[in-house]
């Protein structure tokens, strides 16, 4: 379940965690929220402008995590 | 901040982080692979997180008169407009490229992944870029 006693680690090259953490950091501002903040917190209490958001921010994540990976393939 | 309120903001984040470890969340991988339609663990557990937290909002403040630690229920703002669209298309190319939301860079550092560092850097970077580029009101 917890993948064991030893530490975890990702294969994610740094560049795109740095990178990626700050186009999200902006964006979770601009748009005041992120996963849990609109997908879970906003859903949840049933405002609808977080259904937006969920379906935009799913949208734009989808798409640039297959233009990655076929641009790294 | 009185010391309930403390110990509850400290339970909570601590269930919220071993949940989010427990399901894989933390992981990168994981959440590259279910934006690549590889994998669909993340709908199941963004789902389910989502029913209990409905359940929680519709059915507790009709059960207590008042929340436990004392004021009164209340909903979380969320403000609607292109601004806040912009804002969650930026924050889906981020994520898409990291494999990494807030919660996951913050609770993955208790699971040993230091690479998580990078990222919580850029989130912490970006949203203060935000804020001092902002020109609204």
């Amino acid at each position: 379940m917890l993948g064991g006693p030893g530490p975890e680690t990702t294969a994610v090259p740094a560049w795109q965690l740095l990178v990626g953490g700050f186009i999200a950091g902006f964006g979770a501002r601009l748009g005041h929220g992120c996963t849990s903040g609109h997908g879970i917190c906003g859903l949840g209490s049933l405002q609808w402008p977080s259904a937006v958001a969920v379906v935009t921010f799913m949208i734009t994540a989808m798409i640039t995590a297959n233009l990655v990976l076929r641009l790294q393939s | 901040m009185k010391l309930g309120h403390t110990l509850a903001t400290l339970a909570a984040g601590m269930l919220f982080g071993f949940g989010l470890a427990a399901s894989t969340m933390i992981r990168p991988e994981v959440v590259l692979s279910f934006l690549r339609f590889q994998d669909f663990g993340l709908m199941l557990v963004m789902g389910g997180a989502l029913v209990v937290t409905a359940l929680a909002y519709a059915l507790v403040p009709r059960l207590l008169r008042q929340p436990l630690l004392g004021g009164s229920f209340q909903k979380h703002a969320i403000h609607k407009g292109a601004r806040m669209v912009a804002g969650a298309a930026l924050f889906g190319v981020g994520w898409g490229l990291s494999g990494v939301c807030p919660g996951p860079a913050i609770a993955g550092l208790g699971a040993g992944n230091w690479m998580l560092l990078y990222a919580l850097v850029g989130l912490a970077l970006g949203a203060l870029v935000q804020g001092l580029t902002d020109k609204a009101p």
